[in-house]
């Protein structure tokens, strides 16, 4: 090992922190180089006067550091509950509305809510509040509702009816139109038919 | 100075399960015992005493709240030292954006040679030391000081060992120089 490799070394190898084998390599170069020896023995000089500097003197205390780990909990334990307050009130929100059912709904392109009184004119706009509907007009509303929609779905069906009645003579029409030409065809090749006959009985 | 990490007692993990389960002894045991390696591993990582009382108090709190989730049985010290450590870099930040603190002061009633020459090496060694950039600082002082092995270290620094036996080699080597530019070449000799 030469020098330059030796030196890195020599700071480990005055804390002992060398493996055997590199242990023994640096030892087998210190004995026959007089300068990496100097060189060693400034490092184990540098390592003795690092110990001047006296450790401080400093006493934690326990109890402070449990105080001040109480204090921490207390803390935390207010910022849950102002959460927990945060997120009930939250929820009484979310619970409220849906015992309330606010009725939403479109009515003449515009969105109508329904929950409360209502003021005497609704304002103009998207918006408009109406009074609240008791529950006997309620189930009127639904009446005509499903009335209106019942009426729309047979409409919708006696239209429909109207359209497979119309296709269906269609249909029969094209069969009948079908047998025809089927017919007139047939017709066709008897005539064809009986031509040629008539003309091989002819030429025999 | 090769030490071991920190004391290393037998009922550590006796004692570190009691205060897991709140037993305000044990955990005062701990204290007691670990007090002195956390400060003197702050103190030689941001170079001042000013704030180590107050690190070393957050260290310990801050283990008291993690304690629950410590689960690396037998690396109690690589455990404690993470700690430290992600605190002495957070001071260190703060410490770089405030104006630059003074180097170590070195106590007039230390344990170590009392005489004004000892103090001023001392005091050179600190500001050598804080100098140092960081990558360097950890590695001498957790080396150095708190005597932890390479794969400790590694286990702390979440660097490779062999990354860190180079950044050593690096940081003896710049310790050495500064010193010398200060005026105790060949370390504690007067130049």
């Amino acid at each position: 090992m030469t020098c330059d490799q030796v030196r890195p070394l020599l700071p480990l190898a005055v804390y002992g922190d060398l493996t055997g084998a590199e242990e023994e390599t640096v030892r087998g170069h210190l004995a026959g180089c007089s300068a990496c020896r100097s060189e060693a023995e400034a490092i184990r000089r540098l390592r003795t006067s690092l110990d001047a500097v006296p450790p401080p003197e400093v006493t934690v205390s326990v109890a402070g550091v449990l105080r001040a780990e109480t204090a921490d909990q207390a803390r935390r334990a207010r910022r849950w509950r102002r959460v927990a307050i945060a997120a009930g009130a939250l929820a009484a929100c979310v619970l409220s509305i849906l015992l309330v059912r606010p009725d939403i709904r479109i009515d003449d392109g515009a969105l109508v809510v329904r929950w409360r009184e209502a003021s005497p004119q609704p304002p103009q706009g998207v918006v408009k509040v109406e009074q609240p509907v008791r529950d006997d007009e309620r189930v009127d509303l639904l009446v005509k509702l499903v009335r209106a929609m019942a009426d729309d779905a047979e409409g919708r069906d006696r239209d429909r009816r109207g359209e497979i009645t119309a296709l269906k003579s269609r249909l029969d029409r094209l069969a009948l139109q079908e047998d025809a030409r089927w017919q007139d065809i047939q017709k066709d090749v008897g005539v064809l038919y009986r031509a040629q006959f008539a003309r091989r009985e002819g030429g025999e | 100075m090769s030490k071991q990490p920190g004391p290393r007692m037998g009922d550590e993990a006796d004692l570190i399960r009691r205060w897991q389960q709140g037993d305000v002894d044990a955990f005062g045991t701990i204290v007691r015992r670990w007090q002195r390696p956390v400060a003197r591993f702050l103190a030689r990582y941001i170079g001042t005493d000013a704030a180590v009382a107050d690190l070393t108090q957050e260290v310990f709190l801050r283990a008291h709240r993690a304690v629950g989730r410590y689960r690396e049985e037998g690396a109690f010290a690589t455990w404690l030292y993470r700690i430290a450590l992600n605190l002495a870099r957070d001071s260190a930040r703060r410490a770089r954006r405030a104006p630059a603190p003074l180097p170590l002061e070195v106590p007039a009633n230390s344990a170590v040679d009392d005489s004004w020459e000892q103090r001023e090496l001392a005091q050179t060694i600190s500001q050598a030391l804080a100098e140092l950039p960081e990558p360097h600082r950890e590695v001498l002082v957790l080396r150095h000081y708190e005597g932890l092995n390479f794969e400790q270290m590694s286990r702390v620094l979440g660097v490779p060992a062999s990354t860190l036996k180079s950044r050593f080699a690096v940081a003896i080597g710049r310790m050495r120089a500064r010193l010398s530019e200060l005026g105790f070449g060949d370390e504690g000799e007067t130049s």
